[in-house]
């Protein structure tokens, strides 16, 4: 008997106990579906988390004063002391001093009501330097961005970001138009292109003026800055650059040892590190929900193998009797659990895909398609019917046709 | 007798004997005697050269030992006999007496607890699981107490099944399926599961399972009963045919009427032949009877 005949057999018994099948292909169907669903959605959170970072810049470090510990011990007013200034973020900008840094942005945000027209809009208020644009990576859409010029002339002009823009001036050119900014009026000089949503931040409500203009009319006229933005050269360069301006600004606070510091230095992959672990523990979790899935699927499809096979013994017991070898009756369970294996993973395989592009539309949670869940589920579905129905039916085999013709 | 049987002395040279019989529908003419009168009643029953008469069957103290839990039932003790090429041997018996015991092991569908039986001089205990395969297939036609059919296969499917195992291709499979059920007379049911026939057609299909790989033994448990006396009769004619062609049957009955179609009838109670065991060896004995299919005693 060949292959092409064991084949015929073998698929006609799918077909002649459909129910049987069905319902085997339907647990193994489930099983894998849901390994690629939970997976999908542990590892879509990891890639939403890195992607955040990715946006934020990889290269970037937020230079905060006052020091996240004290000396004593006791938690500092991060972020509430004035030990930055103007001057830290100057001579940072030195490339002989830091030549890991490529720019350097001191910033200063406030949050204002901003009016144009009969149109009011409160959002916060950045005062910064025209490298402000390269470090945070962003790019202008329209009209231009505040110039070193504009820095120097304490200019009153603004540059407002996409949805700022879109509150104050609904879809006409805001740019040359005034706009109101806590009561000192200012003229849009451009807009921020829009960088989509984020959920940590919102980059496209903001409106961006010169730092000096902000020092001036905002906060009251000071040399102070709120944090410095640094950029290094390169992701790799990070902690060269990381080392420079901490020990520049060290030097220039006249501080001797780093524990007194009066500034606090942050990499953004710091600040996420948290987030990205908890997603971590996620996805492990999520893994290992799949896996009892799997597993019960599994069960379910090996109980339903084993069960099929029983009561075919007296099948393979007359198949026997009529001239068929053991190793044929095997061949002929392996193509049966085979195919139902094979089935059952196919459509587990659509149906998890088809999941993860669909549900996102409903659940908010972006759903991963990864290839190792989809390839490792359905080759164990498949090893699971192959074990469990081939190898009772194997065992079947071997006994006396009159034996197996005598089963119950 | 046929000229299938003959080949029966020779089992290790019938390897693939139904690639033979398939060749041989197709090229009548061949030298090949496997097959060439297949299913055709009239053809004559030629001795084959070169066949040493002995016997099919030789079974010496065969036991044959049930173990279910803690209980042990003897169910057959130490049975000697004989059946020779081309004999029609009826086992008669009480019910409960071994013969469907005895009549599992002829067929190779069991193996005795003790001693040894020898088909057509082979020793069945040595065969390999591929050999006795072999012989299952084309060696011995069976004919269940039970049918045995497959429920959700129509008739035509049940009776090619061992043409399957032969490897044989689905277009002559077909067209030996149709003979053989239009032998047993259901040309008109081949189309029909079993559930759909009544007792006597299943057992007519199992009959045309039994002889559609024409074998040269053929073992029926009890054919007739499940018939009405006029199918009974119809199919004590079957086999009387078959036999008047050479063939080798065997059949169970506990009806003395249905024993007289044979030509010997072996007695079996409790496990122990009483009496017909010898064979056809004692002298006088038509151990090949008239191939006439009116040639009863
Ligand atoms: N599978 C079995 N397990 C245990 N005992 C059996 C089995 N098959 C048959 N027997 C016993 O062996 C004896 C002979 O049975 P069997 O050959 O079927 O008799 P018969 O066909 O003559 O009616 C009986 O006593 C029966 O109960
Ligand atoms: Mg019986």
């Amino acid at each position: 008997m060949n292959w092409l005949e064991t084949l015929r057999t073998g698929l006609e018994a799918t077909v002649t106990h459909r129910l049987r099948s069905g319902l085997t292909v339907l647990g193994i169907l489930i099983g894998i579906a849901a390994v690629i669903l939970t997976v999908g959605l542990g590892e879509g959170a990891q890639n939403q988390v890195a992607s955040e970072i990715s946006s934020l810049g990889s290269n970037l470090l937020t230079i905060t004063p006052g020091s996240s510990t004290s000396s004593t011990g006791v938690r500092g007013g991060l972020g509430t002391a004035t030990t930055l200034t103007m001057g830290d973020a100057t001579a940072l900008a030195s490339h002989t001093v830091a030549p890991d840094i490529a720019a350097v942005a001191p910033t200063t945000s406030v949050s204002e009501v901003l009016t144009a027209g009969t149109s009011t809009w409160t959002t916060s208020v950045v005062g910064t330097s025209p490298a402000w644009l390269s470090v945070r990576d962003e790019t202008v859409a329209e009209g231009r961005f505040i110039t070193t010029n504009d820095v120097a002339d304490h200019a009153m002009v603004t540059v407002l970001a996409s949805t700022t823009s879109e509150e104050l001036f609904g879809f006409r050119d805001p740019v040359g138009q005034t706009v109101d900014v806590g009561g000192t009026p200012m003229t849009v000089v451009g807009v921020l292109a829009s960088v989509g949503d984020s959920s940590t931040t919102n980059e496209d409500d903001q409106a961006v003026v010169p730092i000096t203009t902000a020092q001036d009319v905002l906060s009251g006229g000071s040399d102070v800055v709120q944090d410095i933005l640094v950029s290094s050269t390169s992701s790799g360069t990070l902690s060269g650059a990381y080392q420079e301006a901490d020990a520049e600004l060290l030097a220039l606070h006249h501080i001797t040892s780093p524990a007194n510091a009066d500034f606090t230095i942050e990499s953004q992959q710091q600040v996420l590190s948290t987030a990205t672990s908890v997603d971590k523990t996620l996805t492990v979790l999520l893994g290992g929900i799949a896996g009892i899935s799997l597993l019960v699927g599994g069960i379910g499809v090996m109980n339903i193998m084993l069960v099929s096979v029983t009561e075919r013994i007296r099948e393979i017991g007359l198949r026997k009797a009529l001239g068929a070898t053991p190793s044929i009756i095997r061949r002929q369970f392996l193509v049966e659990a085979s195919v139902l294996g094979l089935v059952g993973g196919v459509l587990g395989a659509g149906l998890g895909l088809l999941g993860a592009v669909v549900l996102p539309h409903f659940i908010s949670d972006p759903i991963a398609i990864s290839p190792v869940a989809i390839v490792g589920s359905i080759v164990i579905a498949i090893c699971i019917g192959i074990l469990f129905g081939v190898y009772p039916a194997s065992r079947a085999a071997r006994l006396a046709p009159i034996d197996a013709l005598r089963s119950e | 007798m046929t000229p299938t049987s003959g080949t029966t002395g020779a089992s290790s040279d019938r390897r693939g004997p139904h690639a033979d019989g398939a060749a041989s529908r197709t090229d009548d003419a061949a030298p090949d005697d496997t097959g060439q009168h297949r299913l055709d009643l009239t053809a004559p029953t030629p001795m084959v050269p070169g066949w040493r008469p002995g016997s099919v069957i030789d079974l010496a103290g065969v036991e044959k030992v049930y173990r279910t839990g803690a209980f042990e039932v003897a169910a057959l003790r130490g049975v000697t006999m004989t059946i020779d090429e081309g004999e029609f041997v009826a086992i008669m018996g009480p019910s409960g007496s071994g013969k469907s015991t005895l009549m599992h092991i002829l067929g190779c569908l069991d193996s005795p607890t003790a001693g040894t039986y020898r088909l057509a001089g082979d020793d069945v205990s040595t065969m390999t699981e591929v050999e006795l395969a072999e012989v299952r297939n084309a060696r011995i036609g069976f004919v269940f107490q039970q049918f045995n059919l497959l429920a959700s296969m129509d008739a035509w499917r049940n009776v090619e099944l061992p043409l399957v195992y032969a490897g044989i291709d689905r277009a002559a499979r077909r067209e030996r399926s149709m003979e053989a059920l239009a032998r047993v007379g259901l040309s008109d049911r081949v189309d029909h599961r079993p559930g759909e026939l009544s007792g006597g057609q299943q057992q007519r299909v199992a009959v045309a399972r039994a002889l559609v790989t024409d074998p040269a033994l053929i073992l029926a448990d009890e054919p007739t009963g499940n018939l009405d006396s006029v199918a009974a009769r119809g199919m004590l004619d079957l086999l009387t045919e078959l036999h008047a062609n050479g063939r080798t049957i065997v059949l169970i009955t506990h009806d003395a009427e249905v024993a007289l179609a044979a030509h010997r009838t072996i007695r079996i109670r409790d496990g122990n032949i009483q009496d017909g065991g010898g064979g056809g060896v004692s002298p006088g004995r038509d151990r090949r009877p008239a191939a006439t299919p009116g040639g009863r005693p």
